[in-house]
């Protein structure tokens, strides 16, 4: 242990007690031992206190106990349903997806895309008009007269209320005027028309027959 | 009561610990030694990740150092690199002291240091590579994890060994906590691999074993060992026996009861059962019950002691240490609870409270262990009492810059947040000096770690000249005035 060939004689300015019996063996004190000091009374009562606590939090907010309960604390009775929104808020909303083709003005593009304002289609069956959306329409098509061949897309994958929505605010705007389209016809053609491609001029007439 | 105290060590007990320590002396400086190396790779690549969040273009051009690689490997070098090998050191010395037994299987140990580091480094290399796992703290890819478990086994074994054959009737308290840490860690480890990285579970329950093994990494791994190593330090230096052993028994026994449930709160918020939350995070206010019975049995054992700090390096490092664990406990006992969070979750905040828990409580405690252990491992005295004091100063200070600059920040940013007024563009740049001030934290903290690095180096190699006395804060020792005297002879 003691293999210090040069010593130094550089001293510590104020060696500390501890510290002075610095010869290899003496430097180190006995291995650490336990003391057995009492464990205050006030020290027991905190840690009773910590867990009491605990116990609270836990009871209070558990949730539901459940895989399913996401919430902290159990929602008391029935939460109120969404107010219903109003489709013609909806309807512009979703209208953004038509724009490109049909305009904002809904006049389309002259030659190319047809337009909604004041067209027989938009304002006619609406039997008809939820079919064209939700499956889409190809080929020649008449509107107020002018021949149109351009592709509308099918738009299947949007919900029901969204459709209604829709085909409502389109039958309303630009001075159109015709009664709102209901989620349940929506729902019923697309039982309808299940499992049919896009229309052409004459499925399409075949089908409002 | 203050404790009076004990008469140094002589006789059998003195010449017992010379075989001991020169028994465990190869595989401990390896552990040590190369943990120091990994902690300075940690920080260069926090401080990285550091500058990158205030200066995005700072090394943008290098695929090998995006944020998301760069970060992942300063973590990760941190807990592994720097704690794994200075708390698995740590672990084989104080074993060994503590059942005065050599330390078995030196060879095994110093093939598994190697082992063990190798791994660390292409875990390193595979991060860097992009083959992270993804999964935050097991960011090592597959095939780098069984070069650190295997090596991690001989250390277990080992312990288990030299507790089977020890020569002491006593178990001390600090022999508990290292018992257990090599108890649960490889539980940990096992579980947590085969719940995320090895699939066993799929969606919330992945994320749950996650923040489990997550949050039990530092609580069941690196806290053990740090409150280990304060248990042997402190009564050690100040020569006087612990304050109460039924504390450290209740300390230690509600420690192990609930730190364990505390991972969870990390998820707050997230699509968990509710109770799963509250469990971790009633967990979390448990422990400040372990944390006031430790906090007291610590600063009841020093009181009267404390002008030691003055001088003794070790002293001063250790009491930092323990007071920055009550500090940082109490943080983050608080900090679960969800009404902390609606402000602090996913802020900087978390941030200042990792870093206060690993560079204030635990690193210093390991720098401590190492202050203590290596003049009687090397028989030679640290070189600079410079250096050392250059050392502690540089870990405080650059630790207080990170943590308040973290913390602070933090809350702010997170009031902000929850304001829906504020442009979340606002409050990015108003984070941004306290995230140079990080930096500035981090690059500290770093000349520190580097001034430890070269006392170190001195002490491992070996000197013609070397003092008599142990080297203490208050003298004027100074390494380049050996090297002078060594040229002159």
């Amino acid at each position: 242990m003691s293999q210090v060939t040069n010593q130094n004689p550089e001293q510590d300015p104020q060696p500390d007690p501890v510290f002075t019996l610095h010869m290899a063996a003496m430097r180190e004190m006995q291995e650490p031992r336990d003391g057995i000091a009492p464990t205050p009374v006030s020290y027991i009562i905190m840690c009773l206190l910590f867990v009491l606590g605990g116990g609270w939090y836990l009871g209070y907010y558990g949730g539901e106990w459940t895989a399913n309960g996401l919430s902290e604390r159990p929602i008391a009775g029935i939460p109120p349903a969404p107010p219903p929104q109003d489709p013609m808020v909806l309807g512009k909303e979703v209208f953004g997806a038509c724009l490109q083709c049909h305009q904002e003005s809904g006049l389309g593009v002259a030659g190319t895309y047809p337009p909604l304002a004041g067209s027989e289609y938009v304002l006619g069956d609406k039997r008809r008009l939820v079919a064209i959306l939700l499956k889409g329409l190809n080929g020649e098509f008449v509107v107020k007269g002018n021949t149109y061949n351009s592709q509308m897309p099918a738009w299947e994958i949007r919900e029901d209320e969204e459709i209604a929505a829709v085909l409502t605010y389109i039958r309303n705007s630009w001075g159109n005027k015709a009664d709102a389209v209901s989620k349940d016809l929506v729902t019923a053609v697309r039982k309808e028309t299940a499992g049919r491609g896009e229309w052409r001029a004459a499925t399409l007439a075949e089908f409002a027959k | 009561m203050i404790a009076q105290p004990l008469p140094p060590a002589i006789g059998p007990e003195f010449e017992a610990r010379v075989e001991v320590d020169g028994s465990s002396r190869a595989v401990v400086v390896l552990f040590w030694g190369t943990s120091l190396l990994w902690l300075t790779v940690a920080s260069l690549a926090g401080i990285i990740s550091s500058i990158k969040l205030h200066s995005p273009d700072f090394l943008g051009g290098i695929e090998w150092l995006t944020f998301g690689r760069i970060r992942a490997v300063h973590w990760d070098t941190a807990i592994y690199g720097f704690g794994g090998l200075a708390a698995s050191g740590t672990l084989l010395w104080l074993q060994a002291r503590l059942c005065q037994v050599r330390l078995p299987y030196r060879n095994l140990l110093l093939v598994g240091g190697v082992v063990f580091n190798i791994g660390i480094l292409l875990g390193v290399i595979g991060i860097l590579m992009g083959q992270s796992t993804g999964v935050e703290t097991l960011e090592f890819p597959l095939w780098a994890m069984p070069l650190l478990v295997v090596p991690y086994v001989f250390i277990v074994i080992a312990n288990f060994t030299m507790y089977f054959k020890k020569v002491t009737k006593h178990t001390y308290v600090s022999q508990w906590y290292l018992m257990a840490v090599t108890v649960w860690f490889p539980i940990l480890v096992l579980s947590a691999e085969a719940c995320t990285n090895l699939g066993a579970v799929d969606g919330v329950a992945q994320a749950i074993a996650n923040w489990w093994y997550g949050h039990n990494v530092v609580g069941l791994f690196a806290t053990p060992t740090g409150i280990a190593a304060a248990y042997y330090l402190i009564p050690k230096v100040i020569g006087k026996p612990i304050h109460s052993y039924h504390l450290s028994l209740l300390g230690f026994w509600s420690n192990a009861i609930f730190y364990n449930w505390a991972g969870t709160h990390h998820l707050t918020g997230g699509p968990l059962p509710a109770w799963t939350i509250t469990l971790g995070v009633v967990g979390s206010l448990m422990m400040f019950i372990p944390v006031i019975t430790i906090g007291i049995n610590h600063h009841m054992t020093m009181l009267g002691s404390f002008h030691l700090l003055k001088t003794s390096p070790t002293l001063r490092f250790a009491v930092m240490g323990s007071m920055v664990y009550t500090l940082s406990s109490f943080q983050g006992s608080l900090e679960a609870l969800r009404s902390h969070q609606e402000v602090t979750h996913f802020t900087h905040y978390t941030i200042g409270h990792v870093h206060f828990g690993m560079y204030g409580f635990f690193a210093p405690l390991m720098f401590a262990m190492m202050y203590y252990g290596m003049p009687r491992l090397m028989d030679q005295e640290w070189s600079s009492a410079r250096l050392i004091r250059i050392h502690f100063w540089c870990t405080l200070v650059g630790m207080l810059i990170y943590v308040f600059a973290m913390c602070y920040a933090g809350i702010r940013q997170g009031l902000m947040m929850n304001d829906p007024a504020v442009p979340f563009l606002n409050i990015v740049r108003f984070t941004i000096p306290y995230l140079g001030l990080r930096t500035l934290g981090g690059v500290i903290l770093l000349s520190g770690t580097i001034a430890f690095l070269i006392n170190f180096i001195r002490i491992i190699t070996p000197h013609k000249y070397t003092w008599a006395t142990p080297t203490l804060l208050d003298s004027e020792r100074d390494w380049r005035k050996v090297v002078a005297k060594e040229k002159e002879q």
